[in-house]
């Protein structure tokens, strides 16, 4: 995510922080202050921290980069990263990182950084997990790309005080959600701590979010696949007020004075 | 062949009119919600409420006021009363209304009550006590409060198990 400001936020660190990080390598350096990167981790599957290690700033002592990510009952987030970040997984050992590296636990502490203002808040997922709400004079972005919120629940959605993710996503102008199965999927998949894209609908109107982002696609669905539950969902929606897309690569969306953008993908290189 | 003869309630756990004794302690429900400054619980309330919505056993779930929150149906049993009836209840008033003693009679504070200790000592706490359950019926039951600590060290407010002696 970045501010009009320039202000960095990274949405966890899967392999894509990769490129980002060459990407902005590639783009004019801000000298002073000096550039910063605030990464947030919403939990320490692999999946969201296997590219930390990837992450080029991180090798640059010029480059100031705060780490949050969620407390736990025994182990500090330092700890737990450096499984990670140490041999034999990793070469390089986090505490020998060149970069001016801070690491914060959520849900202790709030982010304020540039224009944005970060607040977090458990969710509903094996392990401890967050979900992130960033305020911005130009509206709302949630961040739930891993939540479950209809496990256990009879009839979801059930109340919104009783519900997981729902002070994160309330009114959310952007609601990235967690997508990964069909309504039949997830009968197979109850607590794996992923939802259907019916219990993501669900819980958008819920939160009265605006648009949603269908995210953390199964990593065998195909495109085409996709473009066809997002077809059925908006058949079965029709007449709701929130709007759907799906996450693709490259895809960014653009949120001004509360207006969504979604910018087209760039043409194949 | 002898048999342990069961234990007769406290004196002044006869029944005394439990339906003007509901009608005093237990206000009417209204479908406005108390206003929160958060409007969602937190996820372990959430979860634990999930969990004992599933489970046999009664269970009580109170908030870090130690107002309640929940009760399962197995606790309804208990207390002789739906929690549709009832609905959330402030501490000074669900610890008062089910009359707790001991078995001599001798009230029990709410500060003595294992889950007010569990919340205002963080710990783990036992009692064997009566109630008058709102069904209007004396109860021998066994309590243990569970404090509910989250991850990051939060108190989130506490757990009962409410064991009928039968």
């Amino acid at each position: 995510m970045r501010g009009d400001d320039g202000t960095l936020l990274v949405l966890d660190a899967g392999t894509g922080i990769r490129r980002l990080g060459v990407s902005l390598e590639e783009s004019p350096r801000v000298e002073n202050p000096p550039p910063r990167a605030d990464i947030l981790l919403t939990h320490l599957h692999m999946d969201h921290i296997q590219g930390l290690g990837f992450f080029g700033p991180l090798y640059d002592p010029n480059v100031e980069i705060h780490i949050w990510g969620p407390a736990s009952a025994t182990r500090p987030l330092r700890a737990r990263l450096t499984r990670y970040l140490s041999p034999p997984l990793f070469p390089v050992h986090l505490r020998s990182l060149p970069s001016q590296l801070t690491l914060h636990e959520v849900p202790k502490e709030d982010l304020e950084v540039g224009r944005f203002r970060v607040t977090s808040a458990y969710v509903c997922h094996p392990g401890p997990t967050v979900g992130f709400r960033i305020e911005t004079p130009d509206g709302v972005i949630a961040y739930l790309p891993d939540h479950e919120p209809a496990l256990g629940v009879r009839e979801f959605p059930a109340d919104p005080e009783w519900t997981s993710g729902y002070s994160i996503a309330k009114g959310a102008d952007l609601l990235i959600h967690d997508a990964q199965y069909t309504d039949e999927e997830y009968a197979t998949h109850v607590g794996w701590g992923h939802s259907s894209v019916s219990q993501v609908a669900a819980f958008a109107e819920l939160a009265e979010a605006k648009h949603v982002v269908l995210f953390h696609h199964d990593p065998v669905r195909a495109d085409e696949e996709l473009e066809v539950i997002l077809a059925e969902s908006n058949r079965r929606n029709h007449g709701s007020t929130v709007t759907m897309s799906i996450a693709a690569e490259e895809r960014s969306y653009t949120l001004e004075k509360g207006e969504l953008r979604i910018e087209p993908l760039p043409a194949p290189a | 062949m002898l048999q342990d003869a069961e234990p007769l309630p406290p004196k002044h756990l006869e029944p005394v009119g439990a339906k003007e004794r509901l009608a005093v302690t237990i206000p009417e429900r209204t479908s406005e919600a108390e206003p929160r400054s958060n409007p969602q619980m937190p996820i372990e309330l959430i979860l634990a409420r999930q969990l004992i919505s599933y489970l046999g056993v009664p269970f009580f779930l109170v908030d870090p006021r130690g107002d309640l929150l929940y009760y399962n149906e197995a606790a309804e049993s208990v207390l002789g009363i739906r929690f549709e009836e009832t609905g959330r209840m402030p501490m000074e008033e669900w610890s008062r209304a089910f009359t707790p003693t001991t078995a001599d009679g001798t009230a029990l504070e709410p500060q003595s009550l294992p889950l007010v200790v569990a919340l205002e000592k963080g710990r783990p706490s036992y009692a064997d006590m009566w109630i008058r359950s709102l069904d209007d019926r004396a109860r021998h039951i066994q309590v243990i409060g569970l404090p509910l600590v989250g991850l990051a060290g939060k108190r989130l407010g506490a757990l009962a198990v409410l064991w009928e002696v039968e």
